[in-house]
């Protein structure tokens, strides 16, 4: 393999994957915690979710070489291939999200949610509205079985390359953990930046919100980082071909791009930002500095840095080979 | 000999290649490959050293049909499958085209056909079948390459194996590559 | 042109209008899709679950014996037929040359039969020469009008002002026969610009062209730049390959790390051109320590003593200073191969024609041969398996007239110990522009490209441009068609007979697989045909190509039927292994010492005679083959193109260095006969004093779409040097600069 297979289609379907994981996974949490505060988020999340995927997973088909042939992922399941379990596993993730997106749906839509009455089966012309608590209910079971989905979908993006022994560079199981967090890191930021874009309409739970959105992604930028570390230090120690394989961001083709893209913008200066807005508050100095401009941008740089991320990844992979390549 | 008790692969002498590339035009005209995409290879590694000191080897490759095969491992469809001799197959109709297994293979022994699916070599399946041996094998100008049966100890690749000093190549990725090579 | 097809008689550019052209062949001989490699054959086997429609087919309509032609070695083959097309040719294992191997070129033979931009109709220029201009005409108008042209070049100025040329081919006896017929004395060949320094030292010494070698016996090989692994010799590579296995010793001299270097127990980068004093060193060191077969020499040879007192002086120290090679290293290697005799040879070379001191140097490695006594032993040399003979029957024939005109590559009379039927084809050129002895008038070129071939490819056109009349026969619109008044179009060597061929005690058949494309014909209805309108009708008593063969066949008692079908035919051996040692020279010995050279002013016995060096800041300019091209014929060959798509010139690290040279940059490489600009490829491999590039590329046909242009020609920058002996071009004499462009 000489040339780059995967190119820029594979890392933006990885990034739409994990960013609607992400965003589901963010609403489902903010479900589940349930009450008023939180209920924009859960919205915003659950809203976005099905989008980023369906496309992501449209243009995987497109990639394919023959696209019309896609259906043989469905006729057989592979056990030993993340790439059929993740198939299956996609399936079931975007068909949840599209309906736990239906029972989010504003106001004056949820009137489209409709049933056939019971009373009336033999009439179908006769359809209901589904009643309120219906809809809690069915949000509330949706979550939880699209909850383990979503963190499914986001792992299996980074399994699909962890798995590859051939290729030294994503042959480690920090890729998997790096690849989950980064989604639910840009799934939260799409919130994040979509609450920032709408402003705040209701002051009433506006702190809880932000202390959500802000906290979450903290915390999942921290746990890059102890997978960036380990993954950067358990390469450096190994084998020639490991230590070999990340000479490609340290010093070679994708340096550039990981220390400036990944680390710079993804990792460092969100997290500089969040931590100014968060300190006071955890610091128990004094009341948060939310500032929706603040989030719109770090939520920005968030997303910039997991899609480049996936970037130097897929391609950095790719060009990284168990033995020194001998000139064909 | 029963078909299901063989295990096909090949023994290639390094020493003996000449890098004249018969093994290469061979395959491609026999397995009607696309132009610019190749089936085998002849990997060069030199010259080495400085002037008059230098070395230069040739180490012809192909699909490894391996006995623990990632690209099979890893195909989503099961396009990829081995046989009961051990032969690793694309089933062309089945691929999508996902090149999944392109990054699984160590070797970088698969590519994509014109037509989107993913080729590589069959050892040539259908001459096998049809009792000839491989088009590379058969033209190799060098006599570099040798294929037949691994489990049959009078087999030419079985007494090379047995009497000569042999490697096969990323024997740690435990992939159990069945070419061998004799330095 | 539009969809117009052409009509015979238009007009029209051959370089963009192929297209028309392929629509009507395949009209006209009914096969499909011509004009593409059948790389999408399907069939109705389908012995596997995966292969599905895309098995490639294990039944074939039939398959074919017959013989290769992609070089001159014209290995067995057999070709498949699926649907009317070739679809795979596999090695004869029955034929010694290829043992059942097909090398690159010979396996890509499929391209070059249905390579798109080959020949497949008769052709009249219908512009200026080498506009690309032409006009498709029927045979009869072609052939008619070539006679016609022959016809009044004879009459007006005589048989001597054509120039006829063609390069080894199965067909090149009647070749030959058209031409003595006709009356010219001018013939070229190939064979100065390759192998005259070799053969016409064989030729003084052992009275034979090239003794033949045993490798199975072998224990020790020197050779001389014979890069074997690259420029093939199937068979003989195969044998070197397995001497090599077997642990025989190899040394080789070659100024470039060639892929033969890397197999070799042993290289050494010499000099070039100084070849000479490495063997004269080395004869030294075998006659003054007495390391040699006294019996044999006695017995076999002439002149021992002349030859020990003239190597008196050659020392191993002496040679060091000139080859660069270690005395220590010439006197061990000396020893080695005394030790290994007779069991032991230095290799003759084929493509000898390197400096003017070629011909000492063969003289000196054949008389080191000679008395290490190595005749007829397991690994020596052997009268070897000719080509002559083999108790064919003959077509037959009227005397020839005589051809009483001085010769215009002055054979003899310039050039006394070359043999008139191989001639000193560089030469001629400088005749032809003189006008001296005798103007030309014009040439007649049939399987060969002579403007790609020729050292100076400026002076060959110039040449030409001085000629009121040229027909090429070829299969491809080669360099010298392209600038051709007719082109005529042989059938491949797939798709024709041509006489047979004797390789050792068998006769093989070379026989059509598939009909003939187009309009294409094979040599020997062109040139029965051509004699026919010549009134030299007497000259072809044959009916047609089979029965031409028939004839041939007669005393064997096989039929055409039987020889078709098995491809080969091995009459019974006559029992006269290893006869009495009797050389076909005038005193019946090896002639060490050689009265012919005496009598016409050459040195009789090896002297040393310095050759020509390159001024401080230039190059030796080498040439040499690549295993995946043929000379200049296979460029345009997709399967061989793919893998090597063009040259690039070596340079040494060092000079490199010095000039601001990286690898890949575009550089001229300049002589005194023009400049070519290429990439170069910089490398440890090389001799820091040398540069070398490939021959066959920076074609000027613009009718061979995808070798137009690719890569340059180093024809273009050689120059003319005729070793005054053996008429030998000297291929590695031209000094270039070499800076980026
Ligand atoms: N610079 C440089 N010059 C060289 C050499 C070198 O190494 N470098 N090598 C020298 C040597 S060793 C040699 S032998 C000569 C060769 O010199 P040439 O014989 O002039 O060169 P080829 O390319 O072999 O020309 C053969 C032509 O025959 C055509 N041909 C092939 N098959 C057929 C056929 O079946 N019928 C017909 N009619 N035509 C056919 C091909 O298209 C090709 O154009 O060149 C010499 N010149
Ligand atoms: N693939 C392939 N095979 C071929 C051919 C082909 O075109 N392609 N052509 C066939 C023909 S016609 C011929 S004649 C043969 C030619 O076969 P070879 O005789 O092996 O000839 P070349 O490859 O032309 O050149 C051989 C080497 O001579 C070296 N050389 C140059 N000058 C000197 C010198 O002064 N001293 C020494 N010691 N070495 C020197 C060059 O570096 C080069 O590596 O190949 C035949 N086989
Ligand atoms: S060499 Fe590569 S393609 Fe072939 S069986 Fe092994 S892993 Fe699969
Ligand atoms: S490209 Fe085809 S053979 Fe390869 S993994 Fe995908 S479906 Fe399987
Ligand atoms: S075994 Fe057949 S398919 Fe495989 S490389 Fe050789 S010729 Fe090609
Ligand atoms: S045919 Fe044989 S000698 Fe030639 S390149 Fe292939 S493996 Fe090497
Ligand atoms: S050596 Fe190669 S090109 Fe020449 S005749 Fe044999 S197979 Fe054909
Ligand atoms: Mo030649």
């Amino acid at each position: 393999m000489e040339a780059i297979e995967w190119n820029l289609l594979i890392v933006n379907y990885l990034f739409l994957a994990g960013l609607s994981a992400g965003a589901f996974a963010i609403s489902s949490f903010a479900t589940y915690i349930g009450g008023p505060h939180f209920r924009r988020v859960a919205r915003i999340g659950a809203l976005i979710a099905p989008w980023p995927v369906t496309i992501g997973v449209g243009i995987l088909v497109f990639d394919l070489g023959r696209p019309f042939a896609f259906y043989n992922l469905f006729l057989t399941v592979q056990f030993t291939s993340p790439m059929s379990i993740g198939s299956w596993l996609l399936t079931g993730f975007i068909f949840v999200t599209l309906a736990y997106a239906a029972l989010w749906l504003p106001a004056p839509l949820d009137n489209l949610l409709r049933v056939p009455n019971r009373a009336h089966l033999k009439d179908f012309s006769h359809w209901t509205p589904l009643s309120q608590n219906t809809i809690r209910r069915w949000r509330a079971i949706l979550a939880a079985i699209g909850f383990p989905l979503s963190l499914g979908v986001g792992i299996y993006t980074g399994i699909l390359l962890g798995a590859i022994p051939s290729r030294p560079f994503w042959n480690t199981p920090m890729v998997a953990q790096l690849f989950l967090f980064s989604a639910m890191s840009s799934g939260t930021a799409t919130v994040l930046l979509v609450t920032a874009l709408l402003g705040t309409r209701h002051e009433h739970g506006y702190e809880e919100e932000r202390r959500l959105l802000v906290s979450t992604d903290l915390v999942f930028i921290v746990l890059e980082i102890f997978m960036l570390v380990p993954f950067l230090l358990h390469h450096a120690l190994s084998t020639w071909s490991s230590a070999s394989s990340i000479e490609l961001i340290l010093g070679g083709e994708y340096t550039l791009w990981f220390w400036v893209g990944v680390i710079l913008l993804g990792i460092v200066l969100p997290l500089i930002i969040e931590a100014y807005e968060l300190f006071p508050f955890i610091l128990k100095q004094g009341a948060a500095r939310y500032s929706l401009a603040l989030s719109a941008v770090s939520a920005i740089f968030v997303l910039i840095g997991g899609f480049v991320l996936r970037f130097v990844f897929v391609y950095a992979g790719q060009a990284s080979h168990f033995l020194p390549l001998v000139t064909r | 000999m029963a078909e299901n008790k063989r295990r096909w692969g090949f023994v290639i002498e390094v020493k003996r290649c000449i890098d004249c590339k018969a093994c290469m035009v061979a395959c491609k005209v026999e397995n009607a490959v696309p132009h610019d995409k190749h089936r085998n290879w002849i990997g060069r590694i030199g010259p080495t050293g400085t002037f008059p000191t230098l070395g230069m080897k040739f180490e012809p490759g192909n699909c490894m049909h391996c006995d623990n095969p990632p690209c099979e491992r890893v195909c989503p469809t099961g396009a990829t499958y081995r046989r009961e001799d051990g032969i690793v197959l694309v089933e062309y109709d089945k691929c999508i085209g996902c090149r999944y297994c392109m990054q699984a293979c160590p070797y970088d022994a698969r590519f994509v056909h014109t037509e989107g699916y993913i080729d590589k070599c069959t050892f040539c399946v259908h001459r096998l079948d049809a009792g000839q041996p491989p088009a590379c094998v058969e033209t190799c100008v060098g006599g570099s390459r040798h294929f037949g049966d691994l489990n049959d100890p009078t087999s030419e690749v079985s007494k090379l194996l047995a009497t000569r000093d042999h490697y096969v190549v990323y024997e740690e990725a435990g992939t159990g590559p069945k070419i061998f090579y004799i330095s | 042109m539009g969809d117009h097809e052409i009509q015979v008689g238009d007009t029209f550019h051959w370089d963009v209008s192929r297209r028309q052209f392929l629509a009507m062949s395949a009209a006209a001989v009914g096969t499909l899709a011509v004009g593409a490699i059948p790389f999408t054959q399907n069939s109705n086997a389908k012995p596997v679950r995966a292969q599905n429609s895309h098995t490639p087919p294990t039944k074939f309509d039939r398959e074919v014996y017959t013989l290769c032609e992609q070089c001159v070695w014209r290995c067995g083959l057999r070709a498949k037929v699926v649907n009317g097309k070739v679809y795979k040719l596999d090695g004869n294992a029955n034929h010694p040359h290829s043992n059942g191997m097909l090398c690159p070129r010979g396996q890509a033979g499929i391209a070059s039969l249905y390579d798109p931009d080959r020949l497949q109709f008769p052709m009249v220029r219908g512009g200026d020469r080498g506009s690309g201009i032409w006009k498709r005409v029927t045979w009869k108008e072609a052939l008619d009008y070539v006679a016609g042209k022959l016809q009044a070049i004879k009459q007006n100025f005589g048989a001597e002002a054509m120039v006829f040329s063609s390069t080894h081919n199965l067909s090149q006896v009647q070749f030959e026969n058209l031409l003595r017929a006709y009356g010219s004395p001018n013939y070229g060949t190939q064979r100065s610009l390759c192998f005259n320094g070799m053969i016409i030292a064989n030729l003084l010494t052992f009275g034979m062209q090239e003794p033949g070698r045993d490798y199975s016996g072998v224990k020790y090989i020197i050779y001389s730049g014979r890069n074997l692994a690259e420029a093939i010799s199937n068979s003989e590579t195969q044998d070197l390959i397995a001497a090599i296995d077997r642990g025989v010793r190899v040394v080789l001299l070659d100024p470039r790390f060639t892929k033969t270097a890397s197999k070799a127990t042993e290289w050494l980068p010499i000099k070039p051109g100084t070849d000479l004093a490495f063997y004269l060193a080395m004869l030294h060191v075998l006659i003054t320590e007495g390391l040699y077969d006294k019996e044999f020499v006695k017995e076999h040879t002439k002149g021992f003593d002349d030859v020990a007192k003239a190597v008196k002086p050659y020392t191993p120290e002496w040679a060091a200073s000139k080859c660069e090679i270690p005395a220590a290293t010439i006197r061990r290697i000396a020893r080695e191969f005394a030790l290994a005799s007779p069991h032991a040879f230095i290799h003759p070379g084929w493509r000898t024609s390197n400096f003017v001191n070629q011909f000492q140097a063969e003289r000196t490695m054949g008389i080191i041969n000679a008395i290490s006594g190595n005749w007829n032993q397991p690994g020596g040399f052997s009268a070897g398996a000719g080509e002559e003979g083999g108790g064919l029957g003959a077509i037959p024939q009227p005397p020839y007239p005589r051809a009483s005109a001085l010769r215009l590559d002055g054979v003899p009379w310039k050039y006394p110990l070359v043999p008139l039927e191989i001639g000193v084809y560089q030469e001629m050129r400088d005749a032809i522009l003189e006008g001296k002895p005798y103007p030309a008038r014009g040439w007649f070129v049939h399987r060969q490209n002579p403007v790609a071939s020729l050292p100076e490819r400026k002076k060959t056109l110039q040449a030409f441009s001085k000629l009121d009349f040229i027909v090429t026969v070829d299969t491809t619109m080669n360099d010298t068609a392209w600038f051709s008044d007719v082109v005529l179009p042989e059938a491949t060597y797939l798709e024709r007979y041509d006489p047979l061929a004797l390789v050792g005690d068998g006769v093989f058949i070379r026989q059509p697989v598939v009909p003939a494309l187009g309009e294409s014909k094979s040599a020997l209805w062109i040139f029965k045909e051509l004699g026919t309108r010549l009134g030299l009708q007497d000259y072809f008593q044959y009916k047609d190509e089979e029965d031409y063969i028939r004839q041939q066949l007669k005393p064997l008692g096989i039929s055409l039927e039987e020889l078709k079908a098995k491809g080969h035919y091995r009459p019974p051996t006559k029992s006269e292994a290893h006869a009495e040692l009797k050389f076909n020279t005038p005193s019946g010995k090896i002639e060490l010492y050689s009265d012919s050279l005496a009598k016409n002013n050459f040195a009789p016995v090896p002297v040393w005679q310095e050759p020509p060096a390159p001024p401080a800041d230039q190059f030796y300019l080498l040439t040499g083959k690549v295993a995946q091209h043929t000379q200049f014929g296979t460029q345009n060959n997709k399967l061989l193109h793919e893998l090597f798509p063009e040259n690039v010139v070596w340079i040494h690290t060092k000079p490199a260095a010095e000039r601001g040279i990286k690898n890949g940059d575009w550089v001229y490489v300049e002589s005194a006969a023009g400049k070519i600009k290429i990439k170069a490829y910089v490398t440890e491999a090389i001799r820091p004093d040398c540069t070398y590039t490939t021959p066959g590329f920076g074609h000027l046909s613009k009718g061979n779409r995808v070798s137009y242009a690719q890569g340059a020609s180093d024809s273009e920058i050689h120059l003319t040097y005729t070793d005054p002996a053996s008429g030998g071009q000297a291929l590695s004499q031209t000094f270039v600069k070499v800076y980026k462009a």
